[in-house]
C-alpha cells in the first residue's frame, strides 16, 4: 500500500480542528488511522476526503468544528463493503493545501453491474462477486482479483475491460481505479 | 533417508489458518461420491441437507460446491447446463425477506423492490430464466427468521422448477428444524452426513495448506499421527493444533515434528481433571 499518509499535525491542520480531537476521535472509531511501528498515528489522504466529504466540504467553519466534536457512534464493523473513496492525485500533497477532489458518481452494484451488460446470468453473478473485491480494494490489478477469487483468468479480464470500456474504473500501468462510488 | 539439518524458515504467515479454504485446490474432497450426489441433486433441482458435527467442514463444503458450480458455468457455454449458485450465510439474517433480498443480491438483480415482486422474480424463474438457480445456505436452522415462516418460505422455493435448495446446519438443530416443517422435509432427496476424515486425508489438507507456504517438508509423519491423534480426524480441530504447533516451531526455528505438536498442544493437569475449567483459566491468566 503506497497510500499517502499525513501526519496528526498536517490533518489537524487540513480540517481545521486539534490535533487532540482527532486523538479523540480515532479513539471512538470515527477517525482511521495507520499506525507506524512506532505507534504514532498517520492519516491516510483518503480518510480526510472522506471526513471533507462528511462534513460537506466545508474548512475551518465553526460547523466543522462542531461536527468533528460530537462524538460519533462508534462504527460497528458491518459486512457491506467500505464505500469507495475517490483517490487524490497523484503529485504530493502539501500541508494545508486542500487537495482538488472530484466527488465520484454514486451507483449502486446493480447499477454497474447492469452498465456492464453481461451476457449471461453466471457472468453476471461473477461480475457481482468481483465488484464487491475491486470496491474493497479500490486500486487494483487484475492479478490480485485473481488471487482474491477463483474466477477464470478471462472472465477477470473482460471484467477489467469492460469497467475501463464504460468508463467506470482507469486504467495505468495495469492498474485499475474504479471511478464509481459504491452504494448500497 | 538423512534430513539435512537446516533450521527452517518459517512464513510470517500461518499456513493453517482457520479459514475455509479461499481456494479450490486446498480443499480435500472427503466422501467424492456423496459430494457428487449433491451436485446432481442441484442439477436436478432438488432440496439437499448437508449435516455433520461441528467443525467438519460443512461450510467448506458450501463453498466449495459454490465456486465448483460458478467455474463450470462459467466454462461453458450451454445455458441449459448453466448453474447459478447463490451462497447465503443463514446465521446472519434475521428475517425471512432477507433471504429472500439476499439471494436477489446474490445474483446482482434489482432488489430494490416490494417483496412481492422480489418473490415473482423466483416463481417465474422457470419461465424467464434457462439457467438452474442453486441457494446454498449455510447454518439454515441457525437463522433468526422465524421457522414457520423461513420453512414456508424454502418450501415455496423447492417447488418452483430449476431451483435448487442446499441446506447445511448442524444436526440435531438441522432436525428440529425440519421436524417443524413437515412439507420442507418431504421435499428433500439427499441427505449428506459428513465423516471424520482419515489420517491419510488429514495428511492430505494439511500438506495442501503448508503447500500453499511452501513448508509441506517442514512436517514429519509423527507430526501427523499425532495432530490425528489430537483431532480425532475433526479438520477444524487439526488445524487449531497445527496453527499452535506452528507458532511453537516457529518460534525454536525448529521442524513440527511429534514431540513439538504435543508440547504445543499439552494441556495442564488441572485442565486435563476439569475440562471445564480450560477457557475459564486461560481468560484469567490473559488479564
Amino acid at each position: 500500500m503506497d497510500e499517502k499518509v499525513l501526519n496528526m499535525k498536517e490533518a489537524a491542520k487540513l480540517l481545521g480542528c486539534s490535533v487532540r480531537t482527532l486523538q479523540r476521535q480515532h479513539q471512538v472509531g470515527g477517525l482511521r488511522c495507520v499506525l507506524t511501528p512506532g505507534g504514532r498515528r498517520r492519516v491516510p489522504e483518503n480518510e480526510i476526503l472522506r471526513l471533507k466529504e462528511e462534513m460537506g466540504l466545508g474548512l475551518k467553519t465553526e460547523a466543522t468544528k462542531r461536527t468533528l466534536r460530537t462524538r460519533p457512534k462508534k462504527r460497528v464493523i458491518s459486512r457491506q463493503e467500505p464505500p469507495v473513496m475517490p483517490v487524490g492525485k497523484e503529485e504530493p500533497m502539501k500541508s494545508g493545501q486542500i487537495p482538488a477532489t472530484t466527488v465520484p458518481r454514486a451507483l449502486s452494484d446493480f447499477e454497474i453491474i447492469e452498465k456492464m451488460a453481461p451476457e449471461s446470468l453466471p457472468i453476471r453473478k461473477a461480475f457481482n462477486d468481483l465488484l464487491a473485491t475491486a470496491a474493497m480494494l479500490e486500486t487494483f490489478t487484475s492479478k490480485q482479483l485473481l488471487e482474491r477469487s477463483n474466477y477464470p483468468e478471462q472472465t477477470i479480464k473482460s471484467f477489467c475491460d469492460r469497467l475501463v470500456a464504460k468508463n467506470l474504473a482507469s486504467l495505468e500501468n495495469d492498474r485499475y481505479t474504479l471511478k464509481v462510488r459504491l452504494v448500497r | 533417508m538423512s534430513e539435512v539439518p537446516t533450521a527452517p524458515v518459517w512464513p510470517n504467515e500461518d499456513p493453517f489458518l482457520l479459514v475455509a479454504p479461499t481456494r479450490p485446490d486446498t480443499y480435500v474432497r472427503v466422501q467424492p461420491d456423496e459430494i457428487a450426489a449433491l451436485k446432481q441433486a442441484i442439477s436436478n433441482g432438488r432440496v439437499a441437507v448437508v449435516t455433520g458435527p461441528l467443525g467438519i467442514g460443512k461450510t467448506s463444503l458450501c463453498k466449495y460446491i459454490v465456486d465448483e458450480l460458478m467455474n463450470e458455468s462459467l466454462s461453458t457455454s450451454d445455458i441449459f447446463k448453466q448453474i447459478v449458485p447463490v451462497y447465503l450465510s443463514g446465521a446472519a439474517y434475521r428475517e425471512t425477506d432477507d433471504f429472500l433480498k439476499g439471494i436477489i443480491k446474490g445474483l446482482a438483480l434489482d432488489a430494490n423492490r416490494d417483496r412481492v415482486a422480489l418473490f415473482n422474480i423466483l416463481t417465474s424463474w422457470p419461465k424467464e430464466h434457462t439457467e438452474k438457480l442453486a441457494a446454498v445456505i449455510d447454518d439454515a436452522s441457525e437463522s433468526g427468521a422465524n421457522v414457520d415462516e423461513l420453512g414456508e418460505f424454502l418450501r415455496a422455493l423447492a417447488d418452483v422448477e430449476n431451483i435448487a435448495i442446499v441446506l447445511n446446519g448442524e444436526p440435531k438443530r438441522m432436525k428440529k428444524f425440519l421436524d417443524l416443517n413437515p412439507p420442507l422435509r418431504d421435499r428433500i432427496q439427499t441427505i449428506i452426513e459428513l465423516r471424520q476424515m482419515t489420517r491419510d486425508e488429514l495428511k492430505e489438507m494439511l500438506t495442501k495448506r503448508a503447500k500453499t507456504h511452501g513448508v509441506e517438508d517442514y512436517i514429519s509423519e509423527g507430526a501427523f499421527d499425532e495432530l490425528y491423534k489430537l483431532s480425532k480426524g475433526v479438520p477444524r480441530a487439526a488445524l487449531k493444533a497445527a496453527s499452535r504447533a506452528f507458532e511453537l516451531a516457529k518460534k525454536e526455528g525448529k521442524k513440527i515434528d511429534r514431540t513439538i505438536v504435543k508440547r504445543a498442544n499439552r494441556v495442564s493437569f488441572w485442565g486435563r481433571l476439569f475440562p471445564f475449567l480450560r477457557n475459564k483459566r486461560s481468560k484469567l491468566l490473559q488479564i
